[in-house]
């Protein structure tokens, strides 16, 4: 027994250290990565050295029962960018998304002879807006985001499709901002942008104003996470070519790479994520100089769940289609071209972002059972849980830091004195609560992924 | 418990109280780092108040003597000095006037010494100002930052002494275009057409002559910016040759954009040319330049076997005929192949909506010049 809970302790001991060691490792980079992009944001914003150049793209807006949404989100897309184009695609709705559309838009039929490259769903028809010639919109039968998304990327007229969800808050230089890295760099393929939280910001006919925090506790909590999830977590592996996730809420793709890879999955439920793996996959093994960048700049404002059942679901969601985009995509793992994205990015996901949950929670578990058995002493339990609690706070002030020498969307100085506040108190019980959610998702997964082996064994031997 | 196990719970104690006290360090760091940049935010704001009518309003409604800039605020003046110069490009008078503040508020100095600081942001700051003021003294050092590797800076820096003296600077501009070809083309389009076409056509047209295949693509869309007289020559030359279909590709575009109705039959031996992108380039530059009996030229490309070859040869038929419906439905009318009929359909919808800009777009996503890579 004594010799269980010595290996045990080893066991987790060796797992913290590792993951900490590569959060402070992407901190480094995330450091010098924000002040490269500061350096460059600031040339691109005075002399106009990254203006007037800049690609013409087609913004796809997947758009499922967003009736109350759409006409804010169309509004949002007008953008100060040179040449773009807009796609709707109304994923089958059943409310009112295409009668709003048609009678704001003043929509007639279009005889769209497109190529249709990525399979879908079928389209029930094109249209074509008469007030604004750039907007064009596919009705077709419910297939997804990712489904719809492709539909309309067979229609696109441009080289660079850029995708935006219905209920994101864009800026009236967002797109321009996205693009800067393909100018920079002819080898990106695709560029995902930062999001941030909406609730509580000041947005007006769907546009961006300004920054302010929300008021709940939960949000708040969510604040402090996607400036972590942004600024180090992306912007960390950025750097080495190897992040694995550009958000469904507001990304960039070269659309012949978007196609050659197959488009979007219908069959997860994390695509994004799915298709940046593959993209790493498919495009390393064909050993393409290609980069998957993304821009730290927050461009793109998202509401998150207000309620702690909406949170949940969100959690379990992310979780499965991180599993699934790591599953279907293994043959990244270690493969001889897969660089830093294969050596060292899918491994780390794997280990410490999928596992990470069950071994958090088998951590707690067992310092917890030590303690109650009094094999492990008071001072032990302490300890671990200051080290465990005090590491959480070191990574989210840090974020905080990166914030605050980079962007300060958030003005006054009580902003910060909040969020630093909340990023104590998030990890007395917000991020154990989320370590919950995110286990059941592993085992969720687990065993729908025995249930579907087995369907299969029995469809092989039927007898 | 074993004994390593106890230093090691000693040295976590000791690393978990290190840990608060590095937060509590970078909380205070961001607490004085938020303080300090709201009072560079308010001068720079009382600074903008104060400066900006002076240097917007021109020389002559501002006799008075300069107000005096504290050193401290030469770098904020800069900035300001730069946002209000590329604002108002267009304005002589304003520009002129601009360039006399940059010179009695020794803003100019300030610029000089930027470019020999270590920092590319303000290397760059330096970089562009000396450009707009056409600062001649610093001609060699800029010379050799556009020679330097840093891509940022070689180009700003090219862009720098395209502006001082264009005709000084035109063959270092043109050697530096070949040999940074992941310059972004629109800029570099920007700095040729700064140069003007007349200095610029004869070493570029030379230059690529010159240039190995695989550097073509990249160069032929900026004859665009040169002399007709220089430009159509050097594609038709190129085009005498057998080249990759990136290269012919590259030269029709060039051809399409001078519009010479007598390459028309070099335009057509490429609307049979075995790869799509050749024939789709082709078709729409016969669509831009040719005339209505052309159509029949270009209605075999409607059943194409590639999508953009039958979108182009449909944009260039309507082309042809504009607002004469009966003929394009007489064309629509004689196709058999039914993708051949609806791609005809859709361009015939097209150039009846508003707005719509017709047969610009770029079937592989190429750069073409003012469009991106």
């Amino acid at each position: 027994m004594m010799s269980f809970f010595l290996a045990a302790q080893w066991f987790f001991l060796l797992y913290f250290l590792a993951l900490n060691a590569v959060y402070a490792m992407l901190i480094f980079r995330a450091l010098g990565g924000v002040a490269r992009y500061m350096q460059s944001r600031d040339v691109a914003g005075l002399p106009h050295l990254l203006g007037g150049f800049a690609p013409p793209v087609t913004i796809v807006v997947p758009a499922r029962n967003e009736e109350a949404n759409i006409l804010r989100t169309l509004h949002s897309l007008q953008q100060h960018y040179p040449e773009y184009e807009i796609v709707v695609v109304n994923d089958g709705s059943t409310d009112r998304t295409l009668e709003v559309l048609t009678a704001a838009y003043s929509l007639k039929p279009f005889p769209e002879a497109y190529r249709a490259r990525l399979k879908t769903r079928p389209v029930r028809a094109v249209y074509q807006s008469t007030v604004d010639p750039r907007l064009r919109v596919i009705d077709k039968e419910q297939g997804g985001r990712g489904d719809a998304v492709n539909a309309g990327v067979n229609i696109a007229h441009y080289p660079w499709v850029c995708r935006v969800d219905a209920d994101s808050v864009l800026q009236r230089d967002s797109l321009m901002l996205i693009v800067a890295p393909l100018l920079e760099d002819p080898t990106v393929v695709a560029c995902g942008g930062t999001i941030r939280v909406a609730n509580g910001c000041k947005s007006q006919d769907g546009l961006f104003v300004e920054a302010d925090l929300p008021k709940g506790p939960l949000v708040l909590f969510q604040v402090v996470e996607y400036l972590r999830a942004f600024l180090y977590g992306r912007m960390g592996w950025s750097p080495m070519n190897a992040h694995l996730i550009i958000s469904g809420a507001f990304g960039i793709y070269h659309k012949e790479t978007f196609v050659a890879a197959g488009g979007y999955r219908s069959d997860t439920v994390g695509e994004d994520m799915e298709l940046i793996v593959r993209l790493h996959r498919t495009l390393s093994a064909q050993r393409r100089s290609y980069r998957i960048t993304f821009v730290p700049e927050p461009i793109c404002w998202s509401t998150v769940p207000d309620d702690i059942g909406t949170l949940r679901r969100q959690r379990i969601r992310w979780q499965v289609g991180l599993a699934e985009s790591l599953a279907m995509n293994r043959g990244l793992m270690f493969h001889k071209e897969g660089s830093f994205a294969g050596w060292f990015a899918y491994p780390f996901t794997v280990f410490f972002e999928w596992l990470g949950p069950v071994v958090e929670t088998c951590g707690y578990l067992f310092v917890i059972i030590g303690f109650a058995l009094g094999i492990v002493s008071l001072s032990v339990f302490i300890t671990f849980m200051l080290l465990a609690a005090g590491f959480g706070v070191l990574l989210s002030t840090c974020a905080l830091l990166l914030e605050e020498i980079s962007f300060r969307l958030y003005k006054r100085p009580r902003h910060i004195l909040v969020l630093f506040a909340i990023a104590v108190l998030e990890n007395f019980g917000y991020r154990q609560l989320n370590t919950l959610w995110r286990m059941a998702a592993v085992f969720q997964h687990l065993h729908r992924g025995a249930r579907a082996r087995l369907a299969r064994r029995k469809q092989e031997c039927p007898a | 418990m074993s004994l390593d196990f106890v230093s090691i719970l000693v040295a976590a104690r000791w690393g978990s109280v290190g840990l608060m006290v590095i937060v509590l360090l970078m909380m205070t760091y961001m607490l004085c780092l938020r303080a300090v940049l709201l009072m560079r935010e308010r001068r720079y704001a009382k600074l903008s108040a104060r400066w900006t009518p002076i240097l917007l309003e021109g020389g002559a409604r501002n006799p008075k003597p300069l107000p005096t800039v504290p050193p401290g605020e030469r770098f904020l003046l800069l900035i300001l000095w730069n946002t209000l110069r590329e604002g108002n490009e267009q304005d002589a008078e304003i520009c002129h006037w601009m360039g006399r503040v940059a010179a009695v508020t020794k803003i100019d100095c300030l610029a000089r010494r930027l470019l020999r600081r270590r920092g590319v942001r303000k290397k760059l700051l330096g970089l562009v100002t000396l450009g707009q003021l056409r600062d001649r003294p610093e001609w060699p050092r800029l010379c050799q930052i556009a020679q330097s590797g840093h891509p940022l800076l070689s180009l700003a820096a090219t862009q720098a002494i395209a502006r001082i003296d264009p005709a000084a600077a035109t063959e270092t501009v043109v050697s530096l275009v070949v040999r940074h070809l992941n310059w972004p083309a629109a800029k570099v389009a920007g700095i040729l057409e700064d140069i003007g076409p007349e200095r610029v056509s004869e070493p570029l047209a030379r230059a690529l002559l010159r240039a190995p295949e695989s550097h073509r693509p990249g160069l032929i869309p900026f004859l665009a910016v040169c002399n007709y007289s220089t430009a159509l020559p050097t594609v038709r030359q190129i085009l005498h040759e057998p080249h990759v279909d990136e290269v012919i590709a590259s030269c029709l575009h060039v051809i399409g954009k001078f519009g010479d109705r007598q390459d028309l039959p070099l335009l057509y031996r490429y609307l049979t040319h075995p790869r799509w992108h050749v024939r789709a380039v082709a078709a729409g530059c016969v669509g831009k330049m040719g005339r209505r009996a052309d159509q029949e030229k270009l209605a075999p490309l409607l059943a194409d076997r590639e999508w953009w070859v039958r979108y182009r040869a449909a944009q260039a038929i309507v082309g042809l005929s504009p607002r004469d419906d009966q003929r394009l439905r007489d064309i629509q009318s004689a196709l058999s192949d039914r993708y051949a009929r609806d791609i005809l359909t859709q361009a015939i919808a097209e150039g009846a909506r508003p707005g719509q800009s017709g047969t610009d777009l770029s079937p592989t996503g190429r750069m073409r010049i003012g469009a991106g890579r």
